[in-house]
């Protein structure tokens, strides 16, 4: 049965509140962790902000691959909110890294961070969109949909972040 | 007599710590070019002294979709005892580790059913037994009137209608813990403890009445005699199994809460198996030419330093060639899918890391928050992958260390 089918009829409150609590808990611990490194606000809205697009974007993502695309949607395209986590964390990461390092010096502002951002996200869609297309003859369709989901909400959200980043990151 | 004098022997102060630097690059270059042999595909045909076969669990799967037909006697709250028990079986289904599975609820001829579909590759014995077994408990206590000692009728003690109910069953329990204890033949075997909450007073209760006694314990239409020992309070639970797998489901079926609603299987039918199929010797060699042909070509484009493509580079090969030896090795089963998206990730990871040396802390924590919370709360294919994801980002923050190390001893001995 088709996953979205299972989950509007049939998934128990015990499944939904698993689910949710994964969900929930990566994000609210993550945010947690952020803020304890950066100790700054503008930084953990950011990233808040950032990872609320990301899993909007995923669900419009896995919705038109269903109704748009006619693609079966399967128990495995489970895997796409965590592996886009995994891209979009790396990518905030980095972000907060490059804060943190630095942050103490004399020289520091926000718009050296803006900056930095915006090399290492375009290195980062550059590296992903590669190996997107790299991985097209030996993946099978469907672990390719589920990474093409992955990667294109991935960059969607950098990029969205990107710009989001001015009126926050001043 | 005359003395002999011999002349010192001084030794010269050498550069030891080159000298083992210098070993140690020798050392990992074996390690590393033993690692890529051993990770590429049909290398398990190159040697006879020693398999690398990798685990493919494709051909483990197999399919099954089970009718239970629930048996509703009280019409209060239907809706409700049907969600709970669909809660329930699908909390067994996941405590188990079952890949894939999804229960569903319908009305039909006005009787109410629930329809599990499993794809896994657990045994099918297990499986049928959290399946099947309603597994209600309830505390019940010897008929005055009842022989239970006729040699004529060995099944009195076991049948439920020889015995009366009291007001204990599984919800009373807080846990119950499935252990090994020996048995009256001096041997160990599973044993199921019950726990009650510290202010049940009405249980220990019961158990200091009925002190030395045989009591029962019922379960879906059968009893089992329970003798409550003298001496101390434990209310231990024959479980009837010395394997750890049969203990495990029993465990299982004690602890994934009490189901309330009694059913029987109405139907079961196998099914065909829907698996994400991937070719493994397609996808090794696909993975190796995807990272040569990105590298290769980030060179070119020269946006990047060269040490530190070298470095990204390097790593990611040792990373991926040392987790599917591990696999390999240590025959693991796994999904090649599975497989191919880890790879993926920790490729774009140890890339990310590599460039941007200082976020590499906030990085590894942030991952490991999603791995670790993947563990806990995520089910099937997602937690599968999770405590993958755990090995592999020590496995690659292991890499990054060695490669440095490495790249910088290659270049002093080559003098580059």
């Amino acid at each position: 049965m088709n996953l979205i089918q299972n989950v509007l009829q049939n998934w128990s409150s015990y499944e939904l509140v698993m689910e949710g609590v994964l969900i929930l808990s990566i994000l609210l611990i993550s945010l947690l962790v952020i803020y304890l490194s950066s100790k700054n606000k503008k930084i953990l809205f950011l990233s808040a902000i950032s990872l609320s697009v990301l899993m909007l974007v995923i669900l419009i993502g896995i919705f038109v691959s269903n109704i748009i695309l006619k693609i079966h949607i399967t128990e495995i395209f489970r895997m796409i909110p965590i592996l886009s986590l995994l891209f979009i964390l790396s990518n905030l990461g980095i972000l907060l890294g490059f804060y943190t390092s630095k942050k103490k010096t004399k020289s520091f502002t926000f718009s050296l961070v803006r900056r930095e951002y915006f090399k290492d996200s375009i290195k980062q869609t550059v590296f992903l969109a590669l190996l997107g297309i790299s991985t097209l003859l030996f993946l099978s369709p469907q672990t390719e949909v589920i990474l093409s989901i992955s990667i294109l909400s991935s960059v969607i959200t950098i990029w969205f972040t990107y710009w989001i980043s001015r009126y926050f990151l001043k | 007599m005359k003395r002999i004098k011999f002349k010192k022997i001084k030794f010269k102060k050498g550069n030891t710590k080159g000298f083992v630097n210098y070993l140690l690059s020798i050392l990992i270059s074996s390690v590393i070019l033993a690692l890529i042999l051993i990770s590429l595909p049909l290398t398990e045909r190159v040697s006879s002294s020693a398999t690398y076969d990798l685990v493919n669990k494709s051909s483990m799967y197999w399919a099954q979709e089970y009718i239970l037909k629930l048996d509703i006697q009280d019409q209060t709250d239907t809706t409700g005892k049907i969600n709970k028990t669909k809660s329930i079986l699908q909390s067994r289904l996941r405590k188990i580790g079952v890949e894939q599975s999804s229960i569903s609820s319908y009305t039909q001829e006005e009787g109410e059913y629930i329809k599990i579909s499993v794809q896994t590759t657990k045994e099918k014995e297990l499986i049928d037994s959290v399946i099947k077994s309603p597994y209600i408990v309830n505390i019940v206590t010897r008929k005055n009137d009842v022989n239970y000692e006729d040699t004529e009728n060995p099944l009195i003690p076991y049948l439920p209608e020889n015995y009366n109910p009291t007001d204990f069953s599984g919800e009373d329990f807080r846990n119950v813990y499935v252990t090994k204890l020996k048995n009256s033949a001096g041997e160990y075997s599973y044993f199921a403890l019950f726990k009650t909450w510290p202010w049940r007073s009405d249980w220990k209760k019961f158990l200091e009445e009925f002190s030395g006694q045989t009591v029962g314990v019922s379960i879906d239409g059968f009893v089992t005699p329970v003798q409550i020992n003298a001496q101390d309070t434990t209310f231990a639970v024959s479980a009837s199994t010395g394997e750890d797998k049969y203990a495990k489901v029993t465990d299982i079926l004690y602890n994934s809460g009490n189901i309330p609603l009694s059913y029987s299987l109405e139907k079961e039918q196998e099914v065909v198996a829907d698996i994400a199929e991937i070719d493994y010797i397609k996808l090794t060699e696909g993975i190796f030419i995807a990272i040569l042909f990105i590298y290769i070509y980030l060179l070119i484009i020269e946006k990047t330093h060269k040490d530190i493509l070298l470095k990204s580079g390097l790593s990611s090969v040792l990373t991926v060639s040392g987790w599917i030896t591990y696999l390999k090795v240590t025959g693991t089963p796994i999904d090649i899918f599975v497989l191919a998206l880890e790879v993926i990730a920790i490729v774009v990871i140890i890339r990310l890391v590599t460039e941007n040396i200082e976020s590499r802390l906030n990085v590894t924590i942030l991952l490991l928050v999603v791995a670790i919370l993947g563990v806990l709360f995520g089910s099937g294919y997602v937690k599968m992958f999770t405590k993958d994801l755990i090995l592999l980002l020590i496995l690659s923050n292991l890499s990054l260390l060695i490669c440095s190390f490495y790249i910088t001893n290659v270049r002093k001995s080559l003098k580059i």
